[in-house]
Formats: C-alpha cells, structure tokens, sequence
C-alpha cells in the first residue's frame, strides 16, 4: 500500500489535491482513500491531508505520519514545526513546489528512515503563468499532481486529468489541464539525500 | 458475480456524500437537517441535487435539529418518505423526538455522522453520541467504509418501511473518518435500488386517517405499545439478515447480516468492535494471525435490535473476548460491552471477557495500537488466567479502571 | 408538488393513535358544575368563545353562538374570553334522588 502526505496550507487545496489523485487512481482499477487531518481548518495554517493508494480493499482508516511520500505544497511551511510529525519512509520521496536546486536543502529538514528522493516543481510559476490565482493565492494543487504521478509512473495523465474535469467547474478546469501538463513536464529530480 | 451487467458507476466520494447518494437513489421526498460539522456536507449535497434536478424533493429549512427531526416526522407522518442527518449536540438536542419517533411506529431514515460531545469543544469523532441514542427505540445500524455506508441507507429504507418493523432506523458513520473521507464507491442503478425498497409504507397517515397520536392513555396502553416496539425489534433481526442477503443477490455485496465476521471460524481469541477502526482491527488480525495467534474479529453493524445470538456463539467457542468500546457509560464499561456481557449472563463458560475503552474524542487509534492492546491481554490471560474487565487505552498505554 | 404513494398497512399492533369519536368517555356534560349561559344579544360573533373552547362544543352561527350542553364540561373559558361579557357561568342545580 502506497501512503503520502500532502502538507500545504488552509485553503490551499492539499484536500482537493488527495481526493482528486484517489479518484484518477480508482479510475486505473486501483483502491484509494483520501482524507483530510481530522478536525477544523483555518486558512493559512498548516494542514495535512492524506492518500492511500492499493490494489486490495483498504481497510485501514487512523491517519498516518510514517508516509512512503510527502508533497509539500509552499515551501513555507518548512518555517513551521509542524512538518516535524511527518517521517518518509527508505526509499520514500519528497516533493516541494519551490524553485529548480532548492529542493535538497529544504528536504534535508523532513525525518527521513532512509535514503529518500526529491523533487521539485515550480508549482507557484505554473500556476501564476496559466491564471490560477484565486483571492491572491496561486492555485497550486492541482499542477503538483501533475508533477506528482511523473515521478510514481502512474496513474496515467489521461487519467489525472479526467478527474481534474469531474472535480472542478467554471473556467479553472482548462488552465488547470494545461498546468497539470505543464507540472508534469517540469518537475525536476534533484537527487538522493 | 450477480449485478456484474448492470450499469454500476464507481465513484470516489467521501461517507456524507454516499450517504446522500443512498437518500437519492431512495428517492426521498422531504428532508429537513440543521447544519452541524460533520454533518453539513450530506444535506449540502442534497440540496445540490435537489437543486439541479436529480431529485425530486422538498427541503424544510429549520432554526434548530430539534425541529428538523419534528419536521421530519411531520411529513412521514403524512405519508412521505423523510430524511435527516445530524452529530453529536445536534442529535442530543433532537433526543425527545427521537423517542417519540419510535413510540409512534413511523418509519423514517437519519444518517448520524458521529462526533464526541462537549464540553471540551471537539469535532472529532466517537460513538459518544450515537450510543446515547440505544434506548430510543430505533433500528441502529453503524457502517465500516464508505460503500457500506451507502448500502446500509438505502437498506435502512426498506427495514424501517417493512409492516413487520414499522420502526425508524438511524445509520451511523464517523466524521471525518469515513464522513470526510473519500474512497471508491459503487452506485448501484436508481430504479433498481426503488424496485429493492418498493413503495413507501407505514402503519397510518394523517391524511388518510382522521386520528389522534399520542394522546392520553392508561399506564397498561403505554406499556402494551412499549411491548409491541420491542417485539418488533426482535422480529427486525430476521429481516435485516434476510434484507443483506437479498442485498447480496442483487447488489453483489453482503456482509453478513447483525455482525461481519472476519476470521472468526477458528478464532480462540475474539475481538468486538463497531464502526471504521474495525478495518484498523482487522489488519492487526491480519498481523497477529502471522505469528500464529488464532485471533479473529466480529464487527457489530447492528446495536439495536443487538446481535445477541450471534455473539452468544462467538464467545462460547472462544477463551477470550476483548470488547472495543469508542465511547463509556461512565461509572460503567463502554456500551457494547455491557450488550455483550449481558448475552452470555446465564451460560457457563471457562473463558473471560475484556472491555477495552479508546479513541474517544477522536483520539487516533491505529492497527499498531490494536496490536499491541490484543497481544497485551492475550498474553496476560494465557500466563495468568486472569485480565482486568476494564481497560482505557490513552498515549499508548493501557490502563486498568 | 410530488406524486404521494403512500401505501397504508394495517398492523395487528398496539399503537399511540386513536381515532376519535363523539361521545367516546361518555356524556362529559355530565361532569358540569358551572353552566353557560348565553345573551345572544350582546354576542358580536367574535368567534372568540369558539375558538378558545377546549372542548369544542361551541358553534358559531347567524343567530348567534349554540353550546352542546351534551358534552360541555363547564370550565367557563367561554365566559372569561368573551369581550362583550355575553357569556354567564351559573351554577348547575342538580336533582339529587333520595331512594
């Protein structure tokens, strides 16, 4: 079973972001579950939200911290102590929206059991080039998914990006298509701490 | 697997969503809810339908969930198929119609998204809430995932609605566990799950009849009426049952009827839970099983009218039953213990019976933790004889009360 | 509006309903202590007697206001409500047989 952790802010979608790669991945025949840190959020601080991801039926349902990936939606949050609860796993990775060469010395700040990858993307970039502002805040969800299944191979784009159009409405849903394609184009393989 | 040619759509939603796939596909014609977390997302999505078309309904807005499950009754009263959903103080601030629901034998359904009750302050989630609600008179029925969830509303549709019932049925479900939680849901065709549940029946309706409900009556009357409620909950258990197995035929999912067995057959050492840390359970069966311990587990999906057949056998066969309990009678034991003891009162057994009291107001408990609790009192009992009845587990350790 | 498609059925069940009946706890005018005695002249058709009547005994017609006496109970609600003071509350004289 594949379990990841998106870590963004209150309103920025991390939520969104898990539900709508459950469903790009059910739709591959696979078994998901994606849930949010139990209990209220406030816009602006830190949050988590969860995805798992298996070919047998999930039976599993307590919130995890030990998680085979993070995504870390606003590199930000690496100010914060929160981060802190979150270990990935040997062999785990570690995506940041940030700029290209940056990623390594933020990851070196995540609990790591092992060797772990990391990635970046540019998502803030992206999402700003295609107009996915929203009440002054880049909508980054959605592209990070794109960098997201380039590097785990799967689920396919097409996929992503059916369920991007199932979950969105209104003129988002095209610039977000073409960010996702974007995102999954650009992310960038830092290397091996 | 029968059901395979019909036009099954699988989505990824969360519990509240599938329950209000499930008050869809059973075509409800009146809803009335007050918004409460985590509840609000289930009536939030009705009204989408309703909005849209989808479904053909009346929302009646209200001040308070006292007046919702009021209004509820009102229209079920007058012939409609009526829905609610609400949590924690929501539901206790509806307690007195609740009870009066039951006692006048109208058929209605209300999803309960559980939540633990204040003070302090929380929205997380426990069964708090919903084990208040046992004495009520109500079919109680709790899920383990989304699916089930769905499954168990539309069923709890056609139980309420049965002449040999005639009782209103609650579902529960976790917040945020399940409630906001999205998973893989099969959404079986509209017209089959109307077919399943048929044509809205109920006992009388203010507008075929000219009657009087709930006036006055002799102390003998009341209790007749009290008698005839109970007698209807022991004859639902044949029903449910018989209702989850035609589910299976049509639907291609059962689930075993008043429990959900897993591993039982064999097991030495059984374990009780309810509700969505029963999966959390089950993978620490899986992993104890690994190293050789026969340990299997029921999952009550029915609290009222309660399994006690089904549980009297599991225990007689077993050395040792631990008991989960996710929220307390306080001075007592956890609820579903107090059921399951009270099975067993006159029969002889060597074994003993543990209650372990965890996760409440949402505490996280994980199949680590289950692990480690089962392993604890199984080692205990089989080097001792003996475990403590009454266990809380709290910042991994495990306390005798 | 929605298509209705209830289906009755009747169970072999106690249940808190009764289906009221005139008369069904017998002559309740009998219990009377007070009887009201009505002016129709002063009466305006207010409605008000009727409508505060807990019995509903009291039927408001062109001539005036009519009380079933049958099942009166003689509690005055009538009396007090009425604004045009039309409605008297007199004592019953009651016959007591002596064997």
């Amino acid at each position: 079973m594949l379990e990841l952790i998106f870590h963004g802010r209150g309103g920025q979608g991390a939520v969104t972001s898990s539900e709508v790669l459950a469903s790009a991945a059910s739709k591959e025949g696979y078994q998901s579950q994606a849930f949010s840190f139990f209990g209220a959020e406030r816009r602006g601080a830190p949050v988590f939200a969860f995805l798992r991801i298996d070919e047998k039926k999930i039976l599993k349902h307590g919130m995890f911290f030990k998680a085979d990936g993070l995504i870390v939606l606003d590199k930000g949050l690496f100010n914060f102590p929160d981060i802190g609860k979150v270990t990935v796993k040997k062999g785990g990775i570690i995506l940041i929206n940030t700029e290209k060469g940056n990623g390594k010395t933020l990851a070196t700040k995540v609990k790591r059991e092992g060797t772990t990858k990391v990635f970046s993307v540019n998502a803030t970039k992206i999402a700003i080039d295609h107009d996915l502002v929203l009440a002054g805040w880049p909508l980054v969800n959605m592209p990070i998914l794109g960098a997201l299944i380039k590097i785990m191979g799967k689920p396919s784009l097409s996929s992503l990006q059916e369920a991007v159009k199932e979950k969105l409405t209104g003129k988002m849903v095209e610039s977000n298509l073409e960010a996702v394609v974007r995102a999954f184009n650009e992310v960038y393989y830092e290397g091996e701490i | 697997m029968i059901g395979q040619n019909k036009q099954i759509e699988r989505k990824v939603m969360t519990g509240n969503h599938a329950v209000a796939y499930a008050a869809k596909l059973s075509r409800v014609q009146v809803v009335s809810a007050y918004p409460i977390t985590p509840q609000t997302s289930i009536v939030e999505k009705l009204s989408e339908f309703i909005e849209s078309g989808e479904l053909k309904a009346n929302i009646i807005k209200v001040e308070s969930e006292h007046s919702a499950l009021a209004a509820v009754y009102g229209a079920a009263i007058a012939g409609a198929r009526a829905f609610t959903a609400t949590s924690s103080h929501g539901l206790l601030y509806m307690h007195e119609w609740i009870h009066w629901f039951s006692r006048a034998r109208i058929p209605a359904v209300m999803a309960v998204v559980s939540r633990t009750i204040g003070p302090p302050w929380n929205i997380w989630p426990d069964h708090s809430d919903f084990m208040d609600q046992r004495d009520t008179g109500w079919i109680m029925s709790f899920g383990m995932d989304n699916q089930e969830v769905l499954d168990l509303v539309i069923q709890a549709f056609r139980i309420s609605e049965d002449p040999s019932v005639f009782l209103p049925v609650m579902v529960g479900l976790e917040g945020f566990i399940l409630g906001g939680t999205a998973m893989p849901v099969d959404l079986p065709p509209e017209e089959e799950v109307i077919t399943f549940i048929g044509e809205r029946k109920q006992p009388y309706s203010v507008v075929e009849d000219r009657i009087s409900i709930g006036n006055l009556t002799s102390p003998e009357d009341t209790e007749e009426i009290f008698m005839e409620m109970q007698k209807a909950m022991e004859r639902s258990k044949e029903l449910i049952r018989k209702i989850d197995a035609e589910y299976g035929k049509i639907f291609g999912r059962s689930y075993g009827g008043l429990i959900n067995c897993y591993k039982c057959e064999d097991s030495k050492y059984i374990i009780f839970t309810m509700g969505a840390w029963s999966g959390d359970a089950m993978e620490a069966i899986e992993a104890l099983r690994e190293e050789g311990i026969k340990v299997g587990l029921a999952r009550i999906r029915y609290v009222r009218p309660f399994p006690r057949e089904e549980i009297r056998e599991l225990i007689m066969n077993a050395k040792l039953g631990i008991v989960f309990d996710r929220s307390i009678s306080f001075g007592s034991y956890g609820p579903l213990f107090e059921d399951v003891a009270a099975s067993i009162a006159n029969d002889k057994r060597e074994g003993k019976l543990v209650n372990i009291v965890a996760g409440l107001g949402g505490v996280n408990v994980t199949s680590e933790d289950f692990v480690k609790i089962i392993e604890k009192n199984i080692n205990k009992f089989e080097s001792e004889g003996e475990v403590e009845l009454l266990q809380w587990y709290h910042g991994g350790e495990v306390m005798g009360y | 509006m929605m298509e209705s498609k209830v289906k009755i059925v009747r169970i072999n069940e106690k249940l808190p309903i009764s289906f009221p009946q005139n008369g069904a706890a017998g002559k309740t005018g009998s219990w009377r202590l007070y009887r009201p005695i009505v002016d129709n002249n002063k009466c305006t058709k207010c409605f008000l007697c009727e409508l505060y009547c807990p019995g509903n005994v009291i039927e408001t017609r062109k001539d005036g206001i009519q009380i079933e006496l049958d099942y009166c109970k003689g509690c005055g609600i009538c009396a007090k409500v009425c604004p045009q003071k039309a409605i008297e509350m007199v004592p019953e004289t009651v016959e007591v047989k002596i064997a």
